[in-house]
């Protein structure tokens, strides 16, 4: 059979009138969806699209993403997955790195400088009639560890990097997943993150390999918004951050009736939101999961009857993968031991696209190193530990903490400044920025705004503590213990 | 003047466009129909933060299913929201 990610992804369809893709304006069923990408192949192929080539994707675009993915991948060609406002640096290293000649974009889409010589592809004709699998032209002929796209880092540390996925990563990663996520037809999955990230994609594989409905939004939601789509489109599975799964924790199984079975991945999943899940909505079965780009979807996962003995832990690595938990010397620690994460197995990650700076500092012989930090329990169980860098995740997103430290720094307002992470209820985490010397009389807010142009609104500090001076020890390396008791005697 | 509120609609947006510019950085002199959500100032976490903030320090309890994003999106709707609700 054919490797290609498109043709797997396609093939798992179930009924010719079973609706297959939807969101809040339209409802694709399985012949029509067939059409759309025959249809979308054949226009990127007159457009001159060729196999291998790199084409950037705009998101923002409802469903025209999802068929425009399927119809590079069913080409050969190579989607680079970007949000359609993206930021112009971020826009220059994409431009360099994968050298794009086309992009397929909204009409509304400010579209950056680097990007302006881009031959814009024509937009999808949603009239395209029904099809068979059989009428595409799907490229059957590549080899499966063809880069079947690029996907970028959030750049929480730099500029974001790109990584190379392969159409044997993605089918082998949505494959090994689908098999723990026990999705059937039948369910109609809901997602409410953004289309190009790593989760989504998995979302979106894994729901249309299990036969399901694949039902994505990318509006901003607040509780009342989720729970009123959930209930209205009778969704029976929902897939998100923890954030969004307290949300649904707030209402219960009488408003939602038919949801069946949550996912939560990003973050942990805090207990509390476990135990009112739970209450609320007593035959729900709760999926944990710990995933990255750099491994194709998913890396571990939690089964439902491990709850609530083993709320906390991410589980097991998924078929196909493995995992070491590593100390600073490399030998694998023992039970409770938290070390480093590194993984491993027949479609791990082979490196960053043209970046062998990048590769040298996380591809060695133990494997790739994921950055993050972590430990087994006596069960053979993954915990979290956090990062071995200065990220964080706040609400399952990656933050950098230096990032934030560089940019308050640059605005010149104090002499010198330290931003940490905190937990938070809400959140799990949130940056605290602690500032000495210089302007006295600066407020949070005064600080905020003029971070604003020059950070994502998710490394906006939560807090701004002033202290007398930042301590430090006599490399330069902040001293957080002194900065602690600092803290506590104020 | 809101029922349980003590203060009128002006005083009520000043109230909220103080506590938007100090906690999350947007401009004090925020125009009471500015988009905040569809454009994007502020994410759906931060509307958490607001309900939470409006439930301390005005006394009423709104619940996160009795609001959708619609309903907050500028200080007048958060306003109306409140009147509606309290």
């Amino acid at each position: 059979m054919s490797q290609n990610i498109a043709r797997i992804a396609l093939s798992y369809a179930t009924t010719p009138q079973a609706i297959v893709l939807s969101d809040e304006d339209r409802e694709i069923r399985r012949g029509e969806l067939f059409g759309l990408v025959k249809s979308r192949i054949e226009q990127f192929a007159n457009a001159g699209v060729g196999h291998g080539e790199f084409v950037v994707v705009n998101c923002n675009r409802g469903l025209a993403f999802w068929i425009d993915l399927l119809s590079l991948w069913g080409l050969g060609a190579r989607p680079v997955c970007l949000e359609s406002d993206i930021d112009p640096a971020h826009a220059k290293n994409v431009a360099e790195l994968s050298e794009p000649r086309r992009i397929a974009a909204g009409e509304g889409d400010k579209i950056p400088d680097v990007f302006a010589d881009l031959e814009r592809l024509p937009e999808i004709d949603w009239t395209a009639p029904e099809a068979t699998i059989n009428d595409i032209g799907l490229n059957e002929a590549l080899d499966p560890h063809e880069v079947a796209g690029l996907i970028f880092t959030s750049g929480t540390t730099g500029l974001p990097k790109g990584v190379p996925l392969t159409h044997w990563a993605l089918s082998q990663n949505a494959l090994g997943t689908a098999t723990r996520l026990s999705l059937r037809p039948g369910d109609r999955l809901m997602i409410a993150t953004p289309f190009r990230f790593i989760s989504s994609i998995s979302h979106f594989l894994v729901t249309l390999m299990s036969g399901a409905e694949f039902f994505g939004t990318e509006r901003k939601l607040m509780a009342a918004d989720l729970v009123g789509l959930l209930r209205d489109r009778n969704m029976t599975a929902f897939g998100g951050s923890p954030f969004h799964a307290r949300m649904i924790s707030m209402a219960d199984a009488q408003q939602l009736p038919r949801l069946r079975w949550l996912m939560s991945s990003g973050d942990h999943l805090p207990k509390e939101v476990i135990d009112e899940l739970q209450k609320n909505y007593p035959s729900i079965a709760i999926h944990t999961v710990y995933g990255m780009a750099e491994l194709g979807g998913r890396f571990c996962t939690l089964a439902p009857e491990f709850l609530p003995e083993k709320a906390g832990s991410v589980g097991l690595p998924i078929p196909g993968l493995n995992l070491e938990v590593r100390d600073e010397d490399g030998k694998s620690c023992k039970t409770g031991e938290i070390g480093s994460i590194f993984a491993g197995g027949s479609f791990s990650f082979s490196g960053y696209y043209k970046n062998e700076e990048a590769n040298r500092s996380v591809l060695g012989e133990n494997g790739f190193r994921t950055g993050d930090m972590g430990y087994w329990d006596k069960d053979g169980f993954l915990y979290l530990a956090g990062r071995s860098d200065s990220v964080f995740k706040r609400s399952g997103l990656k933050v950098s903490a230096l990032t934030i430290t560089d940019a308050i720094l640059s605005l010149g307002l104090f002499e010198d400044v330290i931003v940490l992470s905190k937990e938070d209820p809400i959140e799990g985490a949130a940056p605290v920025a602690y500032v000495s010397g210089g302007h006295e009389s600066v407020t949070k807010g005064q600080l905020l705004r003029e971070l604003r142009p020059l950070l994502p609104g998710n490394h906006l500090p939560k807090e701004l503590i002033r202290v007398p001076e930042i301590p430090r020890t006599g490399s330069g390396k902040v001293d957080r213990r002194k900065l602690k008791d600092m803290l506590k005697a104020r | 003047m809101q029922k349980g509120i003590e203060m009128d609609r002006e005083q009520l947006i000043d109230k909220i466009r103080s506590h938007l510019a100090d906690e999350f950085g947007l401009e004090p002199d925020l125009a009471p129909s500015q988009a905040i959500f569809s454009s994007n100032l502020l994410d759906s976490l931060n509307s958490v933060q607001i309900l939470m903030y409006l439930e301390s320090e005005l006394a009423i309890k709104i619940s996160p299913l009795d609001v959708s994003l619609e309903d907050f999106d500028s200080l007048d709707k958060i306003a109306s929201t409140i009147e509606r609700l309290s």
